[in-house]
């Protein structure tokens, strides 16, 4: 026997299920405890090694890690740059950029937003518009050179 | 249609409204807050958050893994297992360097509590720029005239700019500094002295704001 349900029954459980989201909007936006979302998508586009073989000779290296990672070992060429040091260290990027140059930005791996901060900073205080992150960080670099 | 599942229908409803609620209960650790937000003093070179938790738990509670995702950012408790009823709390503290406008750092919390995920603890700090000053970079081709070119200098907060003062210029280029809004906004001009030469040029100077604060700026002017 096909079962088929009042539409006071209908507009019982819309009614009830509109009353449980307005708690449940209200605990998600003012909830002192609500998880910590973030929808954001990396605002510097993202660049895979592989993708940039191709051009790997002209592309200028910017490491964005402390300078005690920096020191430990970074991508071959690579300039340190980070916001701890942002003044000191600008010059030095400056005194090899070559107009037009591809900038591509690392920092330890996919977990690190400093490469997307130094990145966006380059592009808002100097307005380089060829500047990238490097998807995967140093970590990438490290699995990519010791296969 | 049977009583009974319009009543089963209203259980179902009641539960998941109540579930809402529900959310916010964990075992193990409470949180007072997983988000502060502050605004930094100018000058200040760290700003410090304090989050506070208790064992709201039945058993001990061992925080096993205390783990910032910026080097910029530090974290330190006073000690790692805390009894049932027992409070701490964990010291979140920026190491400002030379960050400017909005930083939001994020430190991942692990214990060994049954059936607990990672706490995420949200550290967001608003370091005002007094003195904004864009493009920082001005450059030409070698083969371009040497054209003047501008950048901005603004008061970034309500503070106005007093005074702007220009250190001795290279002799590689000229600089004209002119008011756009008095005490407000200003446009430093820059070009080569000559054609056609590579120059990499520090253009230096000073803001004093109207409350005494000096706030250095540079900029540079490439021809390559």
């Amino acid at each position: 026997m096909k079962m088929i349900l009042p539409r006071s029954a209908w507009r019982e459980a819309t009614a009830l299920l509109l009353l449980a989201l307005v708690p449940a909007l209200a605990t998600g936006w003012g909830h002192p405890l609500r998880p910590v979302w973030t929808w954001a998508r990396p605002a510097v586009p993202e660049v895979a090694l592989a993708a940039l073989k191709p051009m790997a000779a002209t592309v200028l290296w910017v490491d964005a890690r402390p300078a005690e990672a920096y020191v430990s070992g970074h991508i071959p060429g690579a300039i340190a740059l980070n916001e701890d040091e942002w003044e000191r260290l600008l010059p030095s990027l400056l005194s090899v950029w070559q107009p037009g140059q591809r900038i591509v930005v690392y920092c330890d791996s996919s977990d690190c937003a400093t490469s997307q901060a130094v990145a966006l900073r380059l592009q808002r205080e100097l307005q380089i518009e060829t500047v990238a992150v490097l998807r995967g960080g140093w970590k990438s670099w490290q699995e990519a050179t010791h296969r | 249609m049977p009583l009974p599942l319009l009543s089963a229908l209203r259980v179902v409803a009641a539960t998941l409204m109540l579930g809402c609620f529900a959310l916010g209960a964990q075992a193990g650790l409470t949180w007072e807050t997983l988000r502060i937000a502050q605004t930094a003093p100018a000058g200040a070179t760290e700003v410090v958050g304090l989050y506070r938790f208790a064992n709201t738990g039945n058993s001990p509670v061992t925080i096993t893994s205390l783990q910032p995702t910026c080097g910029c950012t530090t974290a330190t408790l006073d000690k790692r297992t805390y009894a049932p009823g027992e409070a701490g709390e964990i010291k979140a503290t920026l190491h400002i360097g030379n960050r400017v406008g909005l930083q939001e750092k994020v430190i991942q919390i692990v214990t060994d509590a049954p059936d607990e995920r990672p706490t995420t603890l949200v550290l967001a700090v608003d370091i005002p720029e007094l003195l904004t000053y864009v493009p920082r970079l001005l450059h030409w081709k070698k083969v371009d005239a040497p054209d003047w070119k501008s950048a901005l200098l603004n008061a970034g907060t309500a503070l106005s700019i007093r005074t702007i003062t220009l250190a001795p210029p290279s002799k590689e280029v000229l600089t004209e500094l002119e008011a756009v809004e008095e005490g407000r906004s200003y446009r430093l001009k820059i070009k080569p002295a000559v054609a056609g030469q590579p120059i990499n040029v520090t253009v230096a100077g000073t803001a004093v704001l109207a409350d005494g604060t000096k706030v250095p700026f540079s900029l540079y002017a490439l021809v390559r």
